[in-house]
C-alpha cells in the first residue's frame, strides 16, 4: 500500500471551496481572536436569555401533529374532564383516627385550585340504598309475588279452622336471586349492594386495603399529568394539603403516588441518574482528553467550543419551538456525543502540524481546512441524517431532525470560529510534543491481509445481521422505569386494591343518550383486552321510558306486597330480610340530577349540568405503559366506536402512545430510506467519489447492524430510549470513514501513516463518545442503562470496523484499483476475485467460498425451483465474467479467481437447511471435493478450459457436496 | 255462593221531565227500601251478625288448659257442653260435604262413610280449641257485608298483636229452617270449602282415598293425644 502510485485526483472545486471557506474563517478568527471570542460570547449570553425560557414538555402528544386523532381526543377530554389519572394519597394508622384522617384530607383537597375533584370513596351507601332500583321489572315482580305468597300462607295458617294436612312449609322471604341480580349490575361500579345488614367497616365505600391501616383517597387534578411543570405543582399541591391536614394526627402516616407523583418520581430518578452520569462522564471526558493530547489545556479547547454550540443549539431551539420535546430534549446529549468528535480531529490535526513543523498559522489552516473539511462533510452527513427525519410528518421525528440538524451545523462552526480564537489565546503558540509515527504491525501487514479481513469481517458482520433478525424491541415503557421506586410500589398495591387501572380510556360521548349506547356497544364488542366499560348511564337504572315506567309499578306492587307480610310471623332472619326490603321501597328513584357528587366526577365535571354528556371509561387489561398492546387495544377500540352511529372520539395518554407507534412504523421504512440516500449523496458529494461515499456508509450502517445483532446475541432489547443511540452511532460510524478518506486524498502517497494519525483520531474521538455514555451503565433507571449498554457496545463496534475493516477495505480498494491485469476487463476482474477476496495471500478459495454463505442464506428463504434458477444462471454468468477476465489464456486458472468457489459453494448449501451445522459441513465437504477433485469434478477440470472449465468443475463439487449431504439429511 | 240479582225487573216509562225527576226519586226510595240490607250491610240486629257473636262467645267459652294438660271432669264436661253447642252453630252436610264433593268419584262408599265420619270429628277436635283461643287472642269488629233472603255474609276484622297480623274472616251463613248455619268461612277471602278441596285433590292425587283417610286419621289421633281439652 506504501507503494501507492496513483497519482491525486483533483479534488472537486464544491470540496476546494469548502477548504478555503473554512480556512479562511479558522484563520480569521486565529487573527483576532478577542473580537471572535467577544462576539460569540455576546451570542451565547443571547442564546442563554433564549434558552432560559426553554422547558421540557414530556407530553407525548407533542411528538404528533395537532390533528391527529388521539391529540384531538385527548385535548377534547382534557377541557370536559382534565387529566384521567389521579394524585393519588395513601394514608395509613389505626382506626378511627384514620377515617377522620381521611376525611379532613378530603376536605382540605377540595380546596386546592389544581384538583378538580376529589375521590374519597364510592356512594356505596347511596347505591344500596337504591338498589332495588337498579333491578329488572320482572325480578321486582317475582319478589313482589313470593311476598304476596308468603302473607297468603301465614293468613291462612293463622285460620284456626283450617287443617294443614299436608304440612306445607311457608314460601320464604328470599332475596338471593334479586341480590345476584343487583350484584352482577352494580358489580360493575364496584358497588355490591347487600340487603341483608347494615353498614359495617368496610361498607362504607372508602377505599381500604384488606387489613384495614390503609385508605386511598384519590385527588383528580385539572390538567393532565404529561405537563410535567403541572403535575409538579399539583403533586406539591396535595402534598402540603396533606400534611396540613394530618398535622395534628400524628398516627396516620401518608404516602403519594398515582400517575403525577410516578412521573415526577421517575423524573427525579432519571435527573440523580443523568447527572451522576453526567459527573462521570465528564471527569472521564477531561482525563480521557488530557491523556490523548498529553496536555490539560487540550481539555479547555475541545469542550470550549462544544459548549458554545449546544448554547446556540438550546437558544435556537427555544426561538424555534418554544419547548423541548421528548426527542429533541435529547439533542444536548446527542450533539455531544457527535460534536466531540470534530473537536478531537481538529485539535489532533493541529497538533499532528505543529509536530511536522508547520508554524502555528499553517497548522490552522490545514487543520481548519482540510480536517475542517473532512468534519463539516461528517456533521453535514449527520445533518442530512437528521434532515431526512426533519421532512417526516411525525412531529417528533421532525423537530428533532430540525434542532439535531441544525444543532451538527453550529457544532462545526463552532470549532470553526472558536477553536482557532482560543487556540491564538491559549495553546495555538505553545510548542507541542511530538507522538510516535510508526504504523501499528497491522496497518503494516494490511497490503497482503486486507482481502482475506474484509471478507472475513463481512461475513461476520453479515453473520450478526442474522442474529439481529432475533432482536426484539421492548414496548413497555414500565420496563424502562425503575420500580422500585415507592410511588411505583405504591401504585401497584393501590391497583391491586382496586382491581383494575386507575387510569381508564375515555370515549367521548358526543350526547348524554349516547352514553349507553356507546358503553353497550363497547361490551357487546367482548374484547378481551377490556376489563370492564362504566358510564354515567350505567350508574342510573336502564331501559327505555316502558322499562322505567315497568319498573315503578313493580316497585310499588313490592312495596304494598312487603307492607302486608305478617312480619311478626316471620323468623328473625326473614324479619330483617323484610324490614330491609320495606326500607329499600321507600327510597326514591336515582335521576342522573339526584346521583351523588362523587360518583358523577369520574364521568363529567361537576359543574356541568346533569344532561351535558359523560366520558365512558374503558378499564383494559392490557399494561397501558406497553405501545404494542396499546396500538392494538386503540385499534380494537376504534373499531368499535366508528361502528357506532355517533362515533366518539378515545382519548387517553396511552393511545397518544399508541398513535406514536403507529406512526414511527408507518414513516421509518421512509424515513430510514430517504436518510440512507441523503447521507449517501452528501458523503458521494463532499469526498468527490462514489467509491468512498460507499465505504463510508458500508461502515456507518455495519456498526448499527452489528450493535443490533450483539444486542440480540446478549438478549438486550432495544427500546424507545436506547433507539436514540441509532443516529449516534450512525453519525460516528460515519466520521472515521470520512476523516480518513479526507487525509488520503490530501496525502495520497502516506497511507500508513495517515492511517496512523486518524486511527489515533479515531480511537481518541470514540473513547471521548463512550465516555460520555459509558456512566449510564450504572443507572438505576433500566432505559437509561440501556442506553449506556448500547452506546459502549455499538462505540466498541464501530471502532473495531473503523479501526480494523475500513482501513483493510481502502487497502483493499487500493489493491484493486492498481492491480496490473487489463483495464478493459476491471469489472469482469471485480467479479471473479469476487470483489478481491481472491487476492487473499492464503486460501483464497476457501475465502470465497466463505463469500458464499451471506448469498445461500439469502438464497433459502426462496422456493428450490427459484434457488435452482438463481444459481444456474449464476453459474453461466459466472462462466462468461471469468471467460472474460481470462481473456487469451484460456488454459489459465488464476488463483485469484474465486467467483467459481462462491459459486459451487453456494450451490452446495442450497441442498440443506441453512443451519450451523449443515452450513459448516455443506461448506467444508464442498472445499473437500473442490481441492481432491474426486470423479467426476478432476475429469471436467482437466477436460474442460476456459471460463466454463474453471466454473463447472466447482459446480460439480457443490453438486456432490450438496447430493450428498441431502442424501443423509433425508435418512436423518 | 249464589249471588242475588239486584237488577230492577220493571222497566222505567218515559214521561215529562218533572215527573221524571219525581219518579226517579221514588224509584230510588223504593229501590234502598227493597235493597237497603244489601248496599248498607250494617244492621246492628242482623241475625247472622248476631250469629257470628254468639259463634265467637261459644269458641271462646271452651276451656284451654295449659298446653297438654288433661281436662278434669268439671271442665271437660263445660267443654263436652262448649262443643255441643259449637256444634249447633255449624250445617255440618255442607261443611264435610263441601270439601270431597270434587272427588266423590275417587272413594268408594265404605272410605266415603268412613270419611265423613273422620273428618267431621278431626274438624273439631282440630279447630273448636284453638279457635277459642285465637279469638281470645285477638281484637275484633263484625258488620254484615250481604243478606239474602236465606243467606248472609258477615265480616270480622281482627287485629292479631302478637303476629302483628291483620285478617278479615267472613263467615257465611245459611237459614236451615229456623236456624242460621254457618257453611263457610273466608280468612281473606280464602274460602275454608275451597282449601279444603284443593287439600284433599293433592293428597288423593299423591296418596290416594287411604292416604287422605290415614291423614285424617293421624291428625285426628294426634289432636286428641296433645290437646288435653277435647273432652
Amino acid at each position: 500500500m506504501s507503494r501507492h502510485t496513483r497519482p491525486t485526483p483533483e479534488p472537486r472545486r464544491l470540496v476546494a471551496a469548502t477548504e478555503r471557506a473554512l480556512g479562511a474563517l479558522a484563520q480569521g478568527a486565529f487573527r483576532r481572536p478577542v473580537t471572535v471570542l467577544l462576539g460569540v460570547a455576546v451570542t451565547v449570553g443571547l442564546a442563554l436569555w433564549a434558552a432560559a425560557r426553554l422547558r421540557l414538555d414530556a407530553d407525548l402528544s407533542r411528538l404528533l401533529p395537532p390533528e391527529a386523532e388521539s391529540v384531538v381526543a385527548l385535548n377534547a377530554l382534557e377541557a370536559r374532564t382534565g387529566g384521567l389519572g389521579a394524585v393519588t394519597v395513601a394514608l395509613t394508622g389505626p382506626e378511627p383516627a384514620l377515617s377522620r384522617a381521611a376525611d379532613t384530607v378530603a376536605t382540605r383537597l377540595r380546596s386546592v385550585p389544581e384538583i378538580r375533584a376529589v375521590d374519597d370513596r364510592l356512594p356505596v351507601a347511596w347505591f344500596a340504598e337504591r338498589a332495588l332500583w337498579f333491578a329488572e321489572p320482572a325480578a321486582l315482580r317475582t319478589l313482589a309475588d313470593a311476598l304476596e305468597a308468603r302473607t297468603a300462607h301465614e293468613k291462612r295458617a293463622r285460620n284456626p279452622l283450617l287443617m294443614d294436612l299436608e304440612q306445607t312449609p311457608p314460601p320464604p322471604v328470599e332475596t338471593a336471586a334479586l341480590e345476584a341480580e343487583l350484584r352482577a349490575r352494580l358489580g360493575r361500579l364496584g358497588l355490591e349492594p347487600s340487603l341483608g345488614g347494615g353498614p359495617d367497616g368496610a361498607a362504607d365505600g372508602r377505599y381500604r386495603s384488606t387489613d384495614g391501616r390503609t385508605l386511598v383517597l384519590f385527588a383528580k387534578p385539572t390538567r393532565r399529568a404529561t405537563d410535567l411543570a403541572f403535575a409538579r405543582r399539583a403533586v406539591d399541591a396535595v402534598d402540603t394539603a396533606t400534611r396540613a391536614a394530618l398535622a395534628d394526627v400524628p398516627e396516620v402516616a401518608y404516602a403519594l403516588s398515582g400517575r403525577y407523583a410516578k412521573r415526577l418520581e421517575q423524573q427525579a430518578a432519571l435527573s440523580a441518574d443523568l447527572n451522576r452520569a453526567s459527573l462521570w462522564a465528564f471527569v472521564g471526558l477531561v482525563a480521557y482528553l488530557a491523556f490523548h493530547f498529553r496536555r490539560v489545556g487540550a481539555v479547555f479547547q475541545v469542550l470550549l467550543p462544544l459548549l458554545v454550540a449546544l448554547t446556540w443549539t438550546f437558544g435556537f431551539m427555544a426561538m424555534r419551538f418554544g419547548t423541548l420535546n421528548l426527542l429533541t430534549g435529547m439533542t444536548g446529549a446527542i450533539l455531544l456525543g457527535l460534536g466531540i468528535d470534530h473537536g478531537i480531529h481538529l485539535l489532533g490535526r493541529f497538533d499532528a502540524e505543529r509536530v511536522a513543523g508547520a508554524d502555528a498559522a499553517t497548522a490552522v489552516d490545514r487543520a481548519f481546512g482540510r480536517t475542517g473539511r473532512a468534519a463539516l462533510a461528517a456533521a453535514l452527513t449527520t445533518v442530512a441524517g437528521f434532515g431526512g427525519l426533519a421532512l417526516s410528518s411525525f412531529r417528533g421525528f421532525a423537530e428533532f431532525g430540525v434542532a439535531a440538524g441544525v444543532g451538527s451545523l453550529l457544532v462545526v462552526v463552532s470549532y470553526a470560529l472558536v477553536l482557532p480564537a482560543v487556540l491564538a489565546v491559549t495553546g495555538g503558540r505553545r510548542a507541542v510534543r511530538a507522538g510516535r509515527a510508526t504504523a501499528s504491525p497491522f496497518l503494516a501487514s494490511l497490503p497482503r491481509t486486507a482481502p482475506a479481513v474484509v471478507w472475513i469481517g463481512l461475513v461476520l458482520v453479515a453473520g450478526t445481521l442474522l442474529t439481529g433478525r432475533a432482536s426484539t424491541f421492548e414496548t413497555d415503557f414500565a420496563a424502562l422505569e425503575d420500580r422500585g421506586l415507592p410511588a411505583a410500589r405504591l401504585d401497584a398495591e393501590v391497583n391491586a386494591l382496586l382491581g383494575h387501572s386507575q387510569t381508564p380510556l375515555a370515549a367521548l360521548a358526543r350526547t348524554a343518550e349516547d352514553e349507553a349506547g356507546v358503553a353497550n356497544a363497547l361490551r357487546g364488542a367482548a374484547l378481551p383486552s377490556v376489563q370492564f366499560v362504566l358510564s354515567l348511564a350505567d350508574l342510573l337504572p336502564e331501559g327505555d321510558i316502558a322499562r322505567h315506567e315497568a319498573r315503578r309499578h313493580a316497585m310499588a306492587a313490592l312495596a304494598g306486597a312487603a307492607t302486608r307480610v305478617p312480619r311478626g310471623a316471620l323468623a328473625d332472619d326473614e324479619r330483617a330480610r323484610l324490614d330491609e326490603l320495606r326500607r329499600l321501597t321507600r327510597a326514591p328513584e336515582p335521576t342522573r340530577e339526584t346521583l351523588p357528587a362523587e360518583a358523577r366526577a369520574r364521568f363529567q365535571p361537576l359543574d356541568a349540568p346533569a344532561d351535558a354528556p359523560g366520558n365512558v371509561l374503558v378499564f383494559p387489561t392490557v399494561v397501558q405503559s406497553d405501545g404494542a398492546a396499546v396500538s392494538a387495544l386503540a385499534q380494537d377500540l376504534r373499531g368499535v366506536l366508528g361502528a357506532t352511529d355517533s362515533r366518539p372520539l378515545l382519548a387517553g395518554e396511552a393511545l397518544v402512545l399508541a398513535d406514536v407507534l403507529t406512526t414511527v412504523e408507518a414513516e421509518a421504512p421512509r424515513v430510514v430510506a430517504l436518510t440512507l440516500a441523503i447521507v449517501f449523496a452528501v458523503l458521494w458529494l463532499l469526498l468527490g467519489r462514489i467509491g468512498p461515499a460507499a465505504i463510508a456508509l458500508l461502515v456507518a450502517v455495519g456498526t448499527v447492524t452489528v450493535s443490533i445483532g450483539l444486542a440480540a446475541l446478549a438478549g438486550q432489547p432495544l427500546n424507545y430510549l436506547n433507539m436514540i443511540m441509532v443516529p449516534v452511532l450512525f453519525g460516528v460510524g460515519v466520521d472515521a470513514a470520512v476523516h480518513l478518506f479526507a487525509r488520503l486524498e490530501e496525502s495520497p502517497g502516506a497511507p500508513l501513516t495517515i492511517l496512523h494519525d486518524t486511527a489515533r483520531a479515531v480511537i481518541g474521538a470514540l473513547v471521548t463518545t463512550a465516555l460520555g455514555f459509558a456512566p449510564l451503565l450504572s443507572a438505576h433507571h433500566p432505559g437509561l442503562a440501556s442506553i449506556g449498554w448500547l452506546a459502549v457496545v455499538g462505540l466498541g463496534v464501530n471502532l473495531l470496523l473503523s479501526l480494523v475493516l475500513l482501513p483493510a477495505m481502502i487497502g483493499l480498494r487500493i489493491r484493486l484499483r492498481d492491480r496490473p491485469r487489463r483495464r478493459e476487463a476491471r469489472v469482469a476482474g471485480l467479479l471473479s476475485t469476487v470483489f478481491g477476496a481472491g487476492f487473499a495471500p492464503v486460501a483464497p478459495g476457501t475465502l470465497g467460498a466463505l463469500v458464499a454463505l451471506p448469498a445461500a442464506y439469502a438464497l433459502s428463504a426462496l422456493p428450490v425451483p427459484v434457488r435452482a434458477a438463481v444459481l444456474l444462471v449464476a453459474a453461466a454468468l459466472g462462466a462468461v465474467v471469468i471467460s472474460r477476465y481470462l481473456g487469451a489464456d484460456r488454459a489459465a486458472d488464476p488463483r485469484e479467481v474465486v467467483l467459481d468457489e462462491t459459486v459451487g459453494a453456494a450451490i452446495a448449501l442450497a441442498f440443506v437447511p441453512f443451519e450451523p451445522r449443515w452450513a459448516i459441513a455443506a461448506f467444508l465437504l464442498f472445499r473437500l471435493f473442490d481441492v481432491v477433485k474426486p470423479w467426476p469434478i478432476g475429469v471436467i477440470d482437466r477436460r474442460l478450459h476456459g471460463g466454463t472449465g474453471v466454473m463447472l468443475d466447482d459446480v460439480a463439487a457443490g453438486l456432490l457436496a450438496g447430493g450428498l449431504l441431502l442424501g443423509v439429511h433425508s435418512q436423518l | 255462593m249464589p249471588i242475588p240479582d239486584h237488577t230492577p225487573s220493571r222497566p222505567i216509562q218515559r214521561h215529562s221531565p218533572a215527573r221524571r225527576v219525581a219518579l226517579g226519586v221514588l224509584v230510588a226510595i223504593a229501590g234502598l227500601l227493597a235493597f237497603g240490607t244489601e248496599a248498607t250491610a250494617e244492621a246492628a240486629d242482623s241475625p247472622a251478625l248476631t250469629r257470628t257473636e254468639a259463634l265467637i262467645t261459644a269458641f271462646m267459652r271452651v276451656e284451654a288448659p295449659p298446653e297438654g294438660a288433661p281436662l278434669d271432669d268439671t271442665l271437660r264436661a263445660r267443654n263436652r257442653a262448649a262443643f255441643t253447642a259449637l256444634d249447633g252453630f255449624f250445617d255440618r252436610e255442607r261443611l264435610v260435604e263441601g270439601p270431597i264433593t270434587p272427588h266423590l268419584g275417587r272413594l268408594t262408599p265404605a272410605e266415603l262413610a268412613r270419611y265423613r265420619t273422620l273428618f267431621w270429628e278431626t274438624l273439631r277436635t282440630s279447630t273448636y280449641v284453638t279457635t277459642g283461643r285465637f279469638f281470645a287472642g285477638a281484637k275484633h269488629t263484625s258488620r254484615v257485608t250481604r243478606t239474602g233472603a236465606d243467606t248472609a255474609d258477615v265480616d270480622v276484622s281482627l287485629r292479631v298483636d302478637a303476629k302483628d297480623l291483620d285478617l278479615r274472616i267472613t263467615f257465611f251463613w245459611a237459614r236451615r229452617g229456623t236456624e242460621w248455619r254457618l257453611i263457610d268461612l273466608a280468612f281473606d277471602d280464602a274460602s275454608l270449602v275451597r282449601d279444603y278441596q284443593a287439600q284433599f285433590g293433592r293428597i288423593l292425587d299423591k296418596d290416594g282415598p287411604a292416604g287422605l283417610l290415614n291423614k285424617l286419621s293421624a291428625r285426628h289421633e294426634k289432636e286428641i293425644r296433645e290437646k288435653g281439652a277435647v273432652p
